[in-house]
């Protein structure tokens, strides 16, 4: 791929030990690789150095806007965050939107390399192509919305965009993330720590350039119409009315969301009901707001007006902060989940990765397995707002039980021992945040995801629609695609989205728009139409889908070299092999044997190594990755 | 015809600046920010957007013309949430 038009045009690097900033152009990576996503995970699989620790202060931590953000393409403002996963050694990445990414492709920059450490902490401060690390005193040890405030008000700007962490960043917890135009989260990985490890507090950016596309006239009106399409969808109407929380009721009806860390898989229907009923009575919504470039909005701004959290207001909350919250922990007032959500917010914490260990940490206080002896005094009981709030507090800050949370439930239950482990619920390391024992597809991308645990790797929606195996055919060529609880071709479905989400990601389009929440959105052919009109660069969906394709054997390659994952890695936690679902799907769990053929299936479709579960030096040529081979 | 002049309805504002993108490409044939003669400011804390018009050149920003040349100003066109109206003088 190459890409002329739509691009800023600039690498930034930023060495924080030696305080050192170049420039480099775009172009000569762009050639090679996807651009965007592809960009970002070619210079991390080769600048990674082998054998050091994640935060090691020797790898990079990369910043990377898509391809088409910063045009009018619809929902375009995305960016990835790729460093060293904190949680699993392997391939780690984050996504956000915002109006970041946007902002530094104005700026002239399409990527920012940063390594090193800085002796003290800092902020980078960039306008146009002039690049400043400047003391951050008076920063450190501040909430995220605190430095945002107090950045907004050092740094008076026509335009200004803003990324930082918060306390659990600066303390390194793996549960980090980066909180992006105040209320997005760049969430997984770690890689909130990975900014702290560089002792780099915030990224400012202001820019005052333009991007240019291929085809301007046409571009415009191919992205009009597809804007007043996407406007016309029932999705998209549900989404913009009440956020993605409105799929939480579905969810739960499914029988097929986390509760009590996992011990059952359906939420009891009054407590369900009160979160069910606020969504769709928007008990606390006063309005949707969109990310840059976005014209679905579904970034609800909410408000509490009575009750103990009465003043909690702000935006973002989705379906998962209730699987997180109210599944996981046993809250089911849904203004104490916005409360808890937003705390997460400014402490700059990763909801999942913080909340999957506090539910571990509440079963063995259930089991007997960690006494109030372990816990400094707090009684960790389900539901208990006021002791989640303290918590969560205790891991930004490595405080006491705090400490032992922090760095996930795997790494908890390795210090705890007492047989904790049988209750972290976890892949390769990394937290979870999704049920996997009804939908099998689901099950499967999270399970293989290059970056450990994660729907949004490959894992398909379709198995929750209603639609007729005909229209699963028609779109995948394969039949089950809306079917549940099969395991038939749901390797191919999966590789399907696998191609499509990275695909999405070099874009920098954000999946709501697209067929992975509707079959009535964007698809892989119109998101190259948008493509081929802004960069000139004529491509087709299925080209675009091996790009796709050779991401993930970038994420691949890197977790090949920094890890030692195979196929044992790919299998669920023990939990949903032994126990069953409850609700509708009682009694569905992931048999081994299913679940042995289900991963030979996938490995046998790309012909990697049943044996091991990596690709051959064969399949590396085959992507056009021969130096990998 | 004549010049269409903008009206903002600020609550009905999503702050997605798909007008402003409109508005800069009206004027250079490209997309950014700073040229366009609309600036959404967010209040995030509140939940409340200004739509801010310049009628005069600031700042390297064009002043609003209407977009005399269009049928409908294009910041209109591309509103989602029919956050800016059409009034003619």
């Amino acid at each position: 791929m190459t890409q002329p038009f739509a691009i800023g045009g600039n690498i930034l690097r930023v060495d924080l030990t030696k305080r050192a900033v170049t420039m480099e152009p775009t172009a000569a990576l762009n050639a090679g690789f996807p651009a965007g996503m592809g960009v970002n995970n070619w210079l991390l699989l080769q600048e990674t150095p082998l054998g050091k620790e994640p935060l090691d202060p020797d790898n990079p931590l990369i910043f990377t806007a898509g391809a088409l953000v910063g045009t009018m393409a619809a929902t375009a403002c995305r960016m990835t965050i790729s460093c060293k996963n904190v949680m699993t050694g392997g391939f780690g990445a984050a996504s956000a939107g915002g109006n970041f990414a946007p902002e530094l492709k104005y700026a002239g920059f399409d990527h920012i390399v940063v390594t090193g450490r800085a002796t003290e902490p800092v902020y980078l401060d960039i306008v146009d192509g002039e690049v400043s690390i400047v003391d951050a005193e008076g920063l450190w040890g501040k909430t995220t919305w605190e430095t945002e405030q107090a950045l907004r008000a050092r740094l008076d700007r026509p335009t200004l965009e803003l990324l930082s962490i918060g306390p659990a960043g600066e303390n390194m917890a793996a549960a980090a993330c980066i909180i992006v135009s105040r209320t997005r989260s760049a969430s997984r990985c770690g890689v909130g720590a990975a900014m702290g490890s560089k002792n780099l507090k915030a990224i400012a950016v202001s820019g005052s350039g333009t991007l240019q596309v291929a085809e301007p006239q046409a571009f415009m009106s191919e992205s009009l119409a597809m804007q007043r399409y996407l406007m016309g969808v029932d999705t998209t109407k549900n989404l913009r009315n009440f956020g993605t929380g409105t799929s939480f009721e579905a969810w739960n009806s499914l029988g097929s969301i986390p509760v009590r860390n996992y011990q059952a898989t359906q939420m009891a229907p009054d407590e369900a009901d009160n979160i069910a009923t606020a969504v769709k009575e928007k008990k606390y919504i006063d309005k949707g707001f969109g990310c840059f470039a976005c014209p679905i909005m579904c970034s609800q701004y909410q408000r509490v007006k009575t009750g103990p959290h009465a003043g909690t207001r702000g935006e973002k909350i989705e379906s998962q902060d209730y699987w997180d919250f109210a599944a996981k922990l046993g809250i089911s007032d849904p203004a104490a989940v916005l409360a808890l959500s937003g705390l997460c917010t400014q402490l700059g914490l990763d909801n999942t990765n913080a909340t999957n260990p506090i539910a571990w940490a509440l079963e063995c206080f259930q089991r007997g397995l960690l006494t109030i002896e372990d816990t400094g005094g707090l009684e960790l009981n389900w539901g208990d707002v006021a002791v989640v709030s303290e918590l969560l507090s205790k891991i930004a800050r490595r405080e006491g039980i705090g400490d032992l949370l922090a760095d996930g439930s795997l790494a908890g239950a390795k210090k705890l021992g007492r047989g904790s482990e049988a209750f972290a619920m976890h892949m390769k390391g990394q937290d979870l945040a999704e049920e996997m024992r009804v939908f099998k597809g689901w099950a499967l991308a999270i399970a293989v995801a290059e970056r450990g645990g994660t729907h949004t790797q490959g894992g398909p929606l379709t198995e929750r629609m209603p639609l007729e195996p005909e229209l699963s055919l028609e779109r995948f060529g394969v039949p089950t695609a809306f079917d549940p609880t099969s395991y038939e071709h749901k390797a191919e479905l999966v590789i399907y989205y696998q191609r499509f989400h990275n695909l999405l990601e070099i874009m920098g389009i954000c999946f709501y728009a697209t067929y992975w929440c509707g079959m009535q959105m964007m698809g892989p052919d119109e998101t190259a139409r948008l493509y081929s009109l802004a960069t000139g660069e004529d491509k087709s969906g299925d080209e675009l889908m091996a790009e796709g394709e050779k991401i993930l054997y970038l994420q691949k390659a890197f977790k090949m070299r920094h890890t030692d994952f195979d196929r044992a890695a790919d299998y669920p936690p023990e939990r949903f092999m032994s126990e069953p679902a409850t609700g509708p799907h009682a009694g569905e769990r992931l048999e081994r044997p299913d679940w042995d053929r289900l991963l030979d299936e996938y490995y046998g479709q790309r012909g990697w190594d049943l044996e091991t579960g990596k690709p051959t030096a064969e399949n590396f040529r085959a992507v056009g990755l021969p130096e990998l081979a | 015809m004549g010049i269409s002049t903008i009206t903002p309805r600020h609550q009905r504002c999503g702050a997605c600046n798909l007008c402003v993108l409109a508005c800069s490409f009206h004027h250079e044939g490209s997309f950014g920010r700073r040229n366009a003669s609309i600036d959404i400011i967010k209040d995030e804390r509140e939940g409340e957007v200004e739509i801010v018009i310049f009628d005069e050149a600031r700042d390297g920003r064009k002043p609003c013309d209407g977009c005399a040349n269009e049928e409908r100003p294009l910041c209109v066109q591309w509103c989602p949430v029919g956050a800016l109206a059409i009034g003619r003088s």
